[in-house]
């Protein structure tokens, strides 16, 4: 008889299977542990057509050659299968010891873990949902942001931040921990955290870098969600490095606008608040030829001025 | 694993457990097939503090509101019952009755429950503490009448058979709950967070809160049902083959890069949909992937309304210094500011000059990038919390 606590191994395996990298691989060897298997598989089937819509290979069966199933003529094999909701799931442990066969009691396991398997399978597909909106607000350009729980852990890290981070010498991640270099810096920045957690508010430090001045803005953020438990807020570490902050992305804005080159430069110009003759100068064009392109820019986005195109430039997701 | 199959171990009872996570009123199902299964009046379970002296929320059924805020802001450190469960180990379920935490005689005198519990005809509970998380303790509670008797010992073993199924489902909804609280700032409060996600079949999987503000600003443009329709013809098409396009590439192979539609709006400046294929990890592929493409919405003129006042005390400005930098980020001229906030011209170049000197920037630009970093947009209408205890 399996103990209480392989037992309770093998479903923590099967519940948090969907939150963890490698979840599913990690449950399926727990489960042959527990029934003395040397692979497993778990499938998700087609309800009407039987066919094979996903599956998981144990670490183990990943390993080994695709033709093994046939080699091993003298291999056991034993399997469950949940049907309910639309939902077809099967398991199957086998073991390629010569001689070795399952129990009924292992069979009773499977049998036993099998609903516990279904639901966990269900939930994968509403944890998706989730992760899929969480892939939609990190697509965008969200600035140089990292999110930090009410532990000080980094739960988010931006693209900008990310790239900021692989270049700086002042701060680091390690783990999910952010460390500044500097005894005073760190003391500072973790004092600062501290303040904004307990005082809900916000603050500013610098760090000196070659390029100049960075400034961390960290602010204290309420995230009210529904839940059972406290929500303690986040802290928002926003990377302000100003001088690089130009708008830089003439492409980006050529292709969101419909614009060409030259319109898109111009536009670029305009919402940085460049006049048409000052970009006259610097492109080495006529104040005329600048108009003719505002006026077809104006055309194409179905802008009417320049603080409107201003705007429309600055709103989108660069 | 006979274990599991007490008296409380039907499947219905365990969906509703491990869902309770997943689900909007999950724990609240929860608590009502166990009132049911378990033969008792009311339940409750509560997120406490460490000392377990002070809730900080929780779920119940079966007590009226005010009965229940009368417990949680008063009664519950009078409960009788509760010494018990401080001095008694963490982890199991107690009854009131069986375990020696307080005799009947004793419970009758008390104020808890000539105050209390009299009223709602509560005469035997069993309660316990099933997990100890972050600094917070949360306690479940069952009460019964005097009719259905006090909790036995059948009963109480019942309950902690489940009690490996609860914690499991609590620490699930700790991991979800961490995952909210990030994705719902970063939708709320995030730089470019109108997005709609749709699945291959071009189904409507989730709309964020901005998109939906665009959505109803909007009516003549976009409209929601299962699937986005646009009212213009043209952008319609163009719609449906960029989203056709994007099923279409993860199968080629090829990358797919999306593209952008302009809905036009008379007298304004269009609204741009943006088409963007998601690529999720492709490593879980147990379940289908719900959505294929996010469809992102920036209203071409829409002006961003700062928060001057969290503007000024971010960086150190004067209300005015702060005002104009709003309007600067909006796209304002010095000149059409110094005509809306009728100053001259000169004022607002001197205030300017001032906030670029706070701020360390050296340009409009610079400046307009600046505030749109911050997090100082106006707290729209957010989402305001149900809370359980209201």
């Amino acid at each position: 008889m399996p103990g209480e606590s392989d037992l309770t191994k093998v479903l923590d395996g099967i519940y948090f299977a969907p939150h963890e990298e490698n979840g599913w691989r990690h449950c399926l060897k727990l489960i042959c542990e527990l029934v003395g298997g040397d692979a497993a598989r778990l499938l998700r089937i087609d309800k009407q057509t039987e066919q094979v819509v996903a599956g998981f290979p144990s670490p183990n069966l990943a390993g080994k050659a695709g033709g093994s199933d046939s080699r091993h003529a003298n291999k056991s094999i034993i399997g469950a299968r949940f049907v309910a909701d639309g939902l077809v799931v099967e398991l199957k442990v086998q073991t390629d010891c010569e001689g070795a066969a399952f129990t009924p009691r292992d069979r009773a396991i499977l049998d036993e873990l099998m609903p516990h398997i279904a639901r966990a399978v269900l939930q994968e597909g509403k944890a998706r949902v989730l992760r899929d909106r969480h892939a939609a607000v990190s697509k965008p350009n969200q600035g140089a942001l990292l999110l930090l729980n009410a532990r000080q852990e980094v739960v988010f890290v931006s693209t900008r931040a990310k790239d900021w981070l692989s270049q700086t010498s002042r701060m680091a991640l390690k783990g999910n921990h952010l460390y500044l270099s500097g005894y005073k810096k760190q003391t500072e920045f973790s004092d600062l955290v501290r303040y904004c957690m307990d005082q809900r508010g916000s603050g500013l430090m610098t760090l000196p870098e070659k390029t100049g001045v960075v400034r961390l803005l960290i602010s204290f953020e309420e995230a009210g969600i529904d839940g059972i438990f406290e929500s303690n807020g986040l802290i928002a570490v926003f990377i302000l490095a100003i001088e690089s902050e130009d708008i830089d992305d003439e492409d980006a804005i050529a292709r969101w606008l419909g614009l060409t080159e030259k319109e898109s430069r111009i536009a670029t110009r305009i919402a940085q608040g460049d006049r048409p003759a000052d970009i006259a100068t610097a492109l080495g064009v006529s104040l005329h030829t600048v108009r003719h392109h505002l006026k077809n820019i104006y055309r194409k986005t179905g802008t009417h001025s320049q603080s409107q195109l201003t705007a429309m430039v600055l709103n989108l997701p660069l | 694993m006979k274990k599991t199959r007490g008296l409380l171990a039907s499947d219905r009872l365990l969906d509703q457990l491990y869902f309770a996570p997943y689900e909007a009123s999950g724990w609240l199902g929860f608590l009502e097939e166990m009132v049911r299964q378990s033969g008792s009046r009311s339940a409750r379970l509560l997120v406490m503090n460490q000392q377990a002296d002070q809730v900080y929320s929780g779920v119940q059924v079966n007590t009226d509101d005010k009965a229940h805020k009368a417990f949680v802001d008063h009664f519950v450190n009078l409960c009788p019952w509760r010494p018990g469960l401080a001095h008694l180990p963490p982890g199991k379920f107690y009854s009131s009755y069986l375990d020696g935490i307080c005799d009947q005689k004793t419970f009758y005198r008390s104020e808890f429950f000539n105050d209390w519990a009299k009223e709602l005809d509560i005469h035997h509970g069993a309660s316990g503490t099933v997990w100890q998380f972050e600094g917070q303790t949360i306690q479940m509670f069952f009460q019964r009448t005097g009719g259905q008797g006090h909790f036995r010992r059948h009963e109480t073993d019942a309950f902690n058979a489940l009690g490996p199924h609860i914690r499991r489902a609590l620490r699930l909804e700790a991991i979800l709950h961490q995952q909210k609280q990030k994705q719902g700032y970063l939708e709320q409060a995030g730089r470019f967070s109108a997005f709609i996600l749709l699945d291959a079949n071009q189904r409507v999987v989730h709309v964020s809160e901005a998109a939906w503000r665009h959505i109803q600003d909007n009516p003549h443009s976009l409209r929601l049902g299962k699937r986005v329709s646009l009212q213009n013809g043209e952008a319609q098409q163009r719609l449906d083959f960029l989203l056709r396009a994007s099923f279409a590439g993860g199968a080629a192979g090829a990358p797919v890069t999306g593209g952008v539609i302009a809905l036009p709006r008379p007298a304004r400046a269009p609204l741009l949909l943006q088409v963007v294929p998601l690529h999720p990890d492709a490593d879980r592929p147990l379940m289908t992937v719900p959505a294929h493409t996010a469809v992102y919405l920036v209203d071409g003129d829409a002006e961003p309304e700062f928060d001057t006042e969290k503007l000024a005390s971010m960086l150190g400005l004067t209300q005015a210094e702060a005002d104009v930098a709003a309007l600067v980020a909006g796209g304002q001229t010095a000149a059409k500011i110094a005509a809306f906030r009728r100053v001259s011209l000169h004022t607002v170049r001197s205030q300017i000059k001032s906030i670029f000197f706070k701020t360390e920037v050296s340009s409009q630009a610079q400046l307009t990038r600046l505030v749109k970093a911050l997090p100082a947009t106006r707290d729209r209408q957010r989402g305001s919390r149900t809370p359980f205890l209201s």
